[in-house]
């Protein structure tokens, strides 16, 4: 019917203007619905090692230079490194918080989210996290029954912004919502079209009657101008849409949901528009508005809850997907870390001593296609006299992530020693895989080479960096509230 | 969809011939859309900003209400929290009204809010 209105040339008529409108809205609607399935290429999901800033301090984590990311409210990430443990139980743990995330902010608007300026970045990104690991890293104590613990924070005063896939995904959510928006105003409106219909049997009879008195117009008009082709063809779009109207309504409601929607919000426009009058009745229409008010409400709310479902779900796909994207900011980012290292031997709390305590910058870019990192590294570590001498890392990393699958190598230079001392040098030289295995669980691997004195089987000499981990993130599901 | 309905407010107006406007925005870095209906009349859908409701008087005389309805998605998955901002201008005071709620029934939420002017 939609194309029989249109092709009649109905727009001069408010009463199908009207009826367009709101069937090209719905039809919109199922357009961006349409459009969105079709988008090409992989879902791009927030991929990340669990790099904590106290694994990185203790040497666990799968890489000394960590992806830059935006922390979630709460997030808790599972290590296990194969090459020092005798299963996969993992055995390093971290809980991450970013206190910002934990409170409303109303007024943080979703440009500024994307795009913000340093102070805000600094508020998005900050986060604090608590890590646990099994004694690797040298230190007074013995390793074999310690265990070790970390506190430490990660802000970024670059983040970056958002990609152009997020814009494009944006704009299509923004359809979802109009097309969505215009279902639920029609849903709002069935009780007051169903009261409109029982109280006025001449409610349609407004219908036709308009549709009559705007072709007469048309018509007067084709014989002032003495065209008569278009005349013909006005009397035959006129007659063609009355017969149409009245068979709908006669068929009652089953064989017109597909306008009704439209049909019953114009008819309440036009009736709070014009107040219904006595006068002529048409039996069609009398019997329809008899017998169907409660039948056509209903199937109207079917109609309209129907369509509402396909394209919540629609959406929520592409939600899904700008959320992963928010992950991947592109551009210049740069963060800083810190953090403190202790060791809780087996004998208790009291023989607590500290092991290390740094401070590093990250500084990064992201390409937006390929998805490529360059990212670099430059961390201080001091460590008490006791333990060794403070360090000096400097080194790179470049990582690629193709679909749901990362790989990257790095090289960190480490210089040891304090000043009037000597400087003894290693390298960390390992390549990184991760791949994402579910929702909110990642699986990362790191093969290659540590620094000397870092976890590995050969401490003296630098040892194979091994690790299995996986990640996962609590902020997604909805699991903190605080009200 | 979470659906949520916030409180009735009432916006004064004062008895000029200038202009009462409306922007609705989204907090928490989430993304969302609205339609405003003026005595059942839909005026706007989509991103309002400034959107001209009418003058104070007609408002006044016609006792006139507002109702807007907002999708807010949680494209911002950091967290789960989303607002929903109005601000009004043009009357006897400008005005904000703000509902907060948290997603906790799938990835969008509906709130529908109805403004009376008197």
């Amino acid at each position: 019917l939609a194309y029989k209105l249109e092709g009649r040339k109905v727009p001069r008529i408010p009463i199908a203007v009207m009826l367009s409108t709101f069937l090209t809205t719905v039809a919109g609607a199922l357009t961006a619905s349409s459009a969105a399935a079709q988008i090409p290429g992989p879902t791009i999901q927030d991929l990340k090692t669990p790099d904590s800033p106290g694994f990185v301090l203790l040497g666990v984590s799968p890489s000394a230079v960590e992806r830059p990311s935006t922390p979630k409210a709460l997030g808790v990430s599972l290590l296990s490194a194969v090459t020092s443990g005798d299963n996969l139980l993992p055995s390093d743990y971290a809980v991450t918080v970013a206190p910002y995330w934990l409170v409303g902010h109303p007024d943080l608007h979703a440009t500024q989210y994307y795009d913000p300026d340093a102070a805000q970045s600094l508020r998005q990104t900050f986060a604090i996290s608590f890590a646990s690991a099994k004694s690797t890293v040298k230190g007074a104590a013995d390793t074999a029954s310690s265990t070790d613990f970390s506190l430490g924070f990660r802000a970024a005063l670059l983040e970056g912004h958002g990609s152009e896939q997020i814009r494009s995904l944006n704009r299509q959510l923004s359809a979802y919502r109009i097309g969505r928006l215009a279902l639920i105003r029609a849903r709002d409106r069935v009780p007051d079209v169903q009261s409109t219909l029982i109280s006025s049997d001449a409610g349609l009879k407004y219908l036709t009657d308009t549709i009559d008195e705007e072709f007469k117009k048309r018509i007067e008009a084709d014989d002032r101008e003495k065209n008569n082709a278009q005349k013909m063809e006005d009397v035959a779009a006129q007659g063609d849409l009355l017969a149409q109207i009245r068979a709908m309504w006669a068929a009652k409601a089953d064989s017109v949901v597909d306008v009704l929607p439209a049909m019953l919000t114009a008819l309440a426009e036009l009736s709070s528009a014009h107040p219904p009058a006595d006068g002529q009745n048409i039996d069609l229409l009398k019997k329809a508005a008899a017998e169907g008010p409660t039948r056509i409400a209903a199937r109207v709310n079917d109609v309209s809850t129907t369509l509402l479902t396909t394209l919540e779900s629609d959406a929520g796909g592409t939600v899904t997907k700008v959320a992963g994207e928010d992950h991947l900011r592109r551009g210049m980012m740069l963060s800083f870390a810190g953090a403190f290292a202790s060791r809780v031997p087996a004998s208790g709390v009291g023989d607590t001593e500290l092991l290390r305590w740094g401070f590093w910058a990250t500084p990064s870019y992201r390409l937006d296609k390929p998805l490529i990192d360059v990212i670099g590294v430059v961390r201080y570590i001091d460590r008490p006299d006791s333990i060794g001498t403070n360090l000096f890392d400097f080194g790179a990393r470049i990582a690629h992530q193709v679909g749901s699958f990362v790989y990257s190598g790095e090289y960190v230079q480490r210089i040891e020693g304090k000043v009037g001392t000597s400087h003894p040098t290693s390298e960390r030289l390992d390549v990184n895989v991760e791949y994402k295995i579910g929702d909110e669980l990642y699986l990362t691997a790191s093969f290659g080479r540590n620094f000397v004195g870092e976890p590995g089987p050969s401490e003296s000499k630098g040892g194979l960096v091994s690790i299995l981990g996986v990640n996962i993130g609590l902020g997604q599901k909805q699991t903190v509230t605080v009200q | 969809v979470k659906e949520i309905t916030g409180a009735p407010q009432t916006y004064l107006l004062d008895t000029s011939n200038d202009d009462v406007r409306l922007s609705v925005a989204f907090g928490d870095g989430q993304s969302g859309d609205s339609d405003v209906e003026l005595d059942g009349v839909l005026l706007a859908s989509g991103s309002l900003r400034d959107l001209m409701l009418g003058s104070n008087k007609q408002l006044k005389a016609a006792k006139s209400t507002i109702i807007v309805r907002s999708l807010v998605d949680h494209t911002n998955d950091n967290t789960n929290h989303l607002s929903v901002v109005y601000d009004l201008k043009g009357g006897d005071a400008p005005a904000r009204i703000v509902v907060t709620s948290t997603f906790d029934k799938g990835p969008s939420a509906s709130i529908k809010q109805v403004i009376k002017f008197s």
